[in-house]
């Protein structure tokens, strides 16, 4: 007995009157054409996706590549307020103007002093003891303007919003 | 086509549009009328559709092939209808205006949806089943589904699928008998 055959017994002995309805029209229709349209929008809904899902991930590997400049920059600032401070605080001792007991630090102690009194001391002083040319400081690039803080906030926000599935978040609410 | 050839033709980039051209021109129409007996208006049914294709070429790298590629493609249209129903379930919850929402209006308002009286009622009737009910007999009656196809899509047993067909082609019979 083939399937349709099958199904078609069966109904016959649950339901004999839905039996009778099997054949008829259900009252379903579509546009004219609709499945030849249909699957060009699809398609285009695809490729405007990958489209963006490019766009979005070129942004995302520029700011990552942005956030890492900052933080390079910023490590090379602190190692040089570092190598300042090893240098400087000894200078300002033998002055007389510091406490000797600044001498004896390490160089993190010296950094951390230097961060917390950072308004006592002067920039192009600190350079110079470091031997550090100011104009070597800033050749790199200015980091991009998306680098703020609010906008390294932003794109985090991003990131877990992509993490998200909206259907999944709607059905949460 | 076999599904191999059109699996194949997706797993290389330079062909993979054509060959989701080919998935679509396969099983299109099943899936619409699938999604259309579930969701009821065109409308609905083709957002339905083109989410669900649209998941299905996001998705299709992963189809490990344990299944058929036919039932794989009705459990992702399915879900996706089932989801769309929910969302429109919650909606008109929080909406005043419930009464647009009821079937008989979706399907008068339906341009696509002719008026037909004794298929307005076995709409009624179905309308009146339990979702999981509904789908196995929509599956069942109309898309004439094996119940071994049926259990892979739903994850439901054979029996337990018998089960619900027989009391929802009951239910329903009973229903055209009395209003």
């Amino acid at each position: 007995m083939d399937r349709k055959h099958e199904i078609r017994k069966e109904l016959e002995d649950i339901a004999p009157a839905l039996s009778g309805l099997k054949d008829k029209n259900e009252g379903f229709r579509i546009p004219e054409n609709y499945f030849e349209k249909m699957q060009d929008e699809v398609m285009n809904k695809i490729k405007s996706d990958a489209d963006l899902k490019v766009v979005h991930r070129e942004t995302r590997t520029f700011s990552l590549s942005g956030r890492s400049r900052v933080w390079l920059k910023v490590a090379g600032f602190a190692l040089v307020l570092a190598t300042a401070a090893y240098f400087l605080i000894p200078a300002i001792s033998s002055d007389g103007s510091e406490n000797g007991y600044l001498a004896g630090l390490t160089p993190d102690e010296a950094t951390e002093y230097v961060n917390n009194n950072l308004d006592e001391f002067d920039l192009e002083e600190m350079l110079e003891v470091a031997q550090v040319d100011p104009s070597e400081l800033f050749t790199a690039q200015p980091a991009p303007e998306s680098n703020t803080q609010e906008q390294i906030m932003e794109e985090y926000i991003d990131d877990i919003l992509d993490d998200f599935d909206l259907e999944e978040l709607e059905e949460m609410l | 086509m076999t599904d191999e050839q059109i699996l194949d033709m997706l797993a290389d980039q330079s062909q993979a549009e054509r060959g989701f051209r080919m998935l679509m021109e396969k099983y299109q129409e099943r899936l619409y009328w699938h999604i259309r007996r579930m969701v009821v208006t065109h409308e609905d049914a083709n957002d339905v559709l083109q989410n669900c294709l649209v998941k299905v070429f996001r998705g299709i790298s992963r189809f490990q092939g344990k299944s058929s590629l036919y039932t794989w493609l009705y459990r992702i249209a399915t879900n996706e209808a089932i989801t769309f129903l929910k969302k429109q379930k919650k909606h008109s919850a929080a909406s005043f205006h419930d009464e647009a929402n009821t079937l008989e209006n979706q399907l008068v308002a339906d341009p696509f949806f002719d008026e037909d009286e004794i298929q307005l009622k076995l709409r009624k009737a179905l309308d009146e089943l339990p979702e999981k009910q509904r789908i196995v007999f929509n599956m069942r009656y109309y898309d004439e589904m094996s119940y071994n196809d049926m259990s892979e899509v739903l994850g439901t047993s054979v029996g337990a699928l018998k089960a619900s067909y027989h009391h929802a082609a009951k239910k329903i019979e009973h229903y055209l008998k009395n209003n």
